[in-house]
């Protein structure tokens, strides 16, 4: 048995499929394209997949990741990549399938485009609140409570491109955040309206902020 | 809509993995090159609409032919058809996501009454009029309907072109031909629906007028010149040779049956009294095991489904059974498919091969006694006996089984309290016989769930003169039955009786129920079958409103010679024979299966099936 890491980018209509979702779909994907995948053992014999990082509803991403286990070791990665293509919807792209490199419990940052339509009014506004020492909000904990957190400890870096702001955030299962807490944090805190915008998660990174692999 | 805008409000409702199509398998044509592009409606949620096999097979169908486009549409849950309204968004299709308003055909399919609300509220979100007197050309669609509740279609019939009675794999294709053939030659609306109405199984409301007495029965039922008086529903003759389809649409989000399914047979030779299905689909016609087998292995492979159901409404009916299930575990368990036994009755099944179809999920057990005591039994023609449900009980609770479902129904015809105890009773001896087991996993409860639902009396069954139970009843007869339950290792649950009295009026309805549905619609009533939405006070107001009565419709005893709203349509079973089965239901007296012996129900009109095989 071995792990193979399979890299797509998530885009278009595609985006509005969740996080479960996508796990049942792609079992079923993995199930129809006639890779030699290994099935877990037990009552309901099914197909092992686990996805680097859950991506939020509503994001594009260039950059998803997702192990599968295969039974036949010796089944080239071009066969892997070449099945699953094919069977690939609109808006799902396949463009790498590779041995893994890193543990998935070693992503630490993930790196967020966020288009606006036009940001110029704000962008002044919003470089001074991300340079800000604190910036303090509620999130909601996993027990139902909320906790006050420092925003900033979570940002690792941050740019104005053009009508894009580029975040570069903690990730994983311990210090993840939402850009789009921030970017409500910001409307809340300045009572402002946001023009509307896109997030397209870019990267993600281990704690060395080298490319996840 | 441009789409960034449309994206960014998907992203302000619930699931918009609804309303975005692209599914695997979903269908998408190049709309300049289809002469007839149809608009195939679920009045409810899509997770609802895309468990339903007759939706499937329809629209694989259609699509198979290069002519036609048939796309998908699903009732908008609440929070974005606010969207749509407040964004001038028309109901769309799923696959072309064009608005259905320029479609030739939109077509409906009629599963239960309480979704009649949503009906109005999509061809209104399509911008479509809704009553078909507002819609005489060629500048809107064809709006057509079809399904188990088309067998009394008359509340839908001011707002219904074309409703198909029957099964709709060859009549719906001949109409869309009719339909292209008439447009070429430069008819009219109302020639094509003239001519439709020559077609058998094809009814045009338009073209019959109901008269009615000062008691608000109906008087008769009169056609139009050269209108057939009786119309008779369409039957599949060979299910082993008629299409089927080998890919199954696999959505990306979860619905509520989200698996493969083979459909066996179609009909059911029991004759349940209360059970509508049991009537109009008769007679029964089986799919060889062969044709089976090679169906439902192709759509595994399609779909990646993990799961194949056989679907009937009696598996242990289908005479080959052990010769598919033999068929289809030689593939299925190399390809880690489970199949699943809907409805089976497991007391005279070989154990071995039981053992083999169900290694997985060992959890829960359903009868459906459907009343408490035998006496009950025998009225509604229910052959199942105490001692099968206890017996079945013993061998499952044997094998690891704790669980146990039993359903019933409460109000049926000649029912009193002692039925309602004898419910309590036979739940009791569950658990009795659960203790009884010496083998029996200690620290390990047993749980008897029993499920009361309210009785609704269907036309085309022999409870069809029946009144339904009032709904001041229902609370004391629930009432009762909790009383009757000493045991805490059971737990009761039942309807709201409100929908089951809505649901009883539309059901046996007539015509004059358009303005009810009407006026009720615009006081903003939809999703009747949801609890957070169904609101009787709108109902209340809207019968009251049109000097229409509902208990006129539910809690009334039909005389046998009463003309009722349905009885111009002929589904093959005789309103005789009816007759016949109400009066021995009163005596408590069992019909025999069609296996068994022929009723005579009539359905042997039909030339094919079960009243032509040997006995």
């Amino acid at each position: 048995m071995k792990s193979v890491r399979v890299f797509y980018k998530k885009s278009g209509r595609m985006k509005f499929i969740s996080h479960l979702d996508m796990n049942r779909f792609m079992i079923r994907m993995v199930r129809m394209s006639g890779i030699p995948v290994w099935y877990s053992e037990g009552f309901n014999p099914h197909p092992y997949i686990t996805f680097a990082l859950p991506l939020s509803l509503g994001f594009n991403s260039n950059y998803e990741v997702m192990d599968i286990r295969l039974n036949d070791d010796d089944y080239p990665l071009d066969s892997v990549c070449n099945n699953l293509k094919k069977l690939m919807p609109k808006g799902i792209e396949i463009f790498k399938v590779d041995n893994p490199v890193m543990k998935a419990g070693d992503v630490a940052f993930a790196e967020f485009r966020i288009e606006f339509d036009d940001i110029s009014l704000y962008r002044k506004e919003i470089i001074e609140f991300l340079s800000s020492e604190k910036i303090e909000a509620e999130k909601k904990t996993k027990k139902g409570g909320v906790k006050i957190i420092n925003l900033k400890e979570f940002i690792s870096e941050f740019n104005v491109d053009g009508n894009s702001l580029i975040l570069i955030l903690s990730a994983g299962s311990n210090n993840n955040l939402n850009p789009k807490l921030i970017l409500d944090t910001f409307d809340n805190t300045r009572a402002t309206n946001l023009p509307s915008y896109s997030i397209t998660r870019c990267m993600l990174y281990n704690s060395n902020m080298e490319c996840f692999k | 809509m441009e789409n960034k805008k449309f994206e960014e409000l998907l992203l302000s409702v619930q699931k918009p993995g609804r309303y975005t199509g692209g599914e695997l398998n979903s269908v998408v044509k190049d709309k300049e090159k289809v002469d007839v592009r149809f608009a195939f409606c679920f009045p409810d949620t899509y997770e609802i609409g895309m468990s339903h096999l007759g939706m499937k097979i329809l629209y694989s169908l259609f699509n198979q032919r290069e002519d036609i486009w048939c796309e998908r549409v699903f009732a908008p849950w609440i929070d974005f058809e606010e969207v749509m309204r407040k964004n001038n968004i028309p109901l769309f299709a799923l696959e072309s996501q064009d608005s259905i308003k320029t479609f030739d055909f939109i077509g409906f399919t009629l599963q239960y009454e309480l979704s009649y609300t949503n009906i109005l509220n999509m061809l209104d979100l399509a911008g479509v009029p809704l009553r078909t007197g507002d819609r005489p050309d060629w500048t809107t669609p064809v709006v057509v309907a079809g399904g188990p509740c088309a067998c009394n279609p008359e509340p839908l019939a001011d707002f219904i072109d074309i409703f198909f009675l029957g099964e709709g794999e060859e009549v719906d294709l001949e109409v869309i031909d009719l339909y292209k053939e008439v447009k070429a030659n430069g008819g009219t609306k109302s020639e094509f629906l003239f001519k439709a109405s020559q077609i058998e199984g094809v009814y045009v409301p338009s073209l019959y007028n109901v008269n009615y007495n000062d008691d608000g029965t109906i008087k008769n039922i009169l056609a139009n010149k050269g209108v057939p008086t009786k119309v008779k529903k369409r039957i599949i003759k060979d299910l082993s040779s008629v299409y089927y389809p080998d890919k199954f649409i696999v959505p990306f989000i979860d619905i509520v049956h989200d698996r493969a399914v083979e459909e066996i047979f179609r009909g059911c030779i029991r004759g349940c009294r209360f059970c509508q299905a049991g009537y109009i689909y008769r007679p029964v016609r089986e799919k060889s095991a062969e044709v089976a087998d090679r169906q439902a292995r192709a759509l595994c492979e399609s779909s990646g489904y993990d799961e194949v159901s056989l679907c009937s409404l009696s598996t242990s009916d289908y005479t080959e059974i052990k010769d598919l299930l033999n068929k289809m575990l030689s593939w299925s368990e190399d390809s880690k498919v489970s199949i699943a036994l809907p409805s089976l009755r497991i007391d005279n099944f070989p154990k071995d091969l039981l053992d083999k179809v169900q290694s997985v999920r060992k959890s829960s057990l359903t009868f459906a006694p459907e009343a408490g005591t035998q006496r009950l039994r025998d009225v509604i023609n229910k052959n199942i006996t105490e001692d099968e449900v206890i017996s079945t009980c013993r061998m499952a609770f044997e094998s690891g089984y704790n669980a146990v479902k039993l359903y019933f129904m409460l109000g049926l015809p000649t029912e009193t309290n002692e039925d309602l105890e004898g419910i309590a009773e036979l739940a009791q001896k569950v658990v009795d016989e659960y203790y009884s087991n010496p083998l029996r996993k200690k620290g390990k409860p047993v749980s008897v769930s029993v499920s009361a639902s309210t009785f609704v009396p269907k036309p085309f069954t022999p409870f069809q003169f029946e009144p339904q139970v009032s709904f001041d009843e229902i609370p004391s007869k629930q009432q009762h039955l909790l009383e009757s339950i000493k045991s805490k290792k059971i737990s009761v649950s039942y309807h709201l009786s409100y929908t089951s009295l809505l649901e009883g009026v539309f059901a046996r309805g007539d015509r004059r129920l358009c303005d009810v549905l009407l006026k009720v619609f615009k006081s903003g009533q939809r999703f009747d079958s949801w609890d957070e939405c169904f609101d009787f006070k709108k109902w209340e107001n809207a019968f009251s409103e049109c000097g229409l009565d509902p208990t006129f419709y539910a809690s009334r005893r039909r005389e046998y010679d009463e003309i009722l709203p349905w009885d111009h349509l002929d589904y093959g079973v005789s309103k005789d024979f009816l007759i016949k089965e109400n009066k021995l239901a009163h005596s408590a007296v069992t019909t025999e299966n069609c296996r068994q012996k022929c009723a005579g129900c009539g359905a042997t009109c039909f030339g094919e099936g079960v009243c032509y095989e040997k006995r």
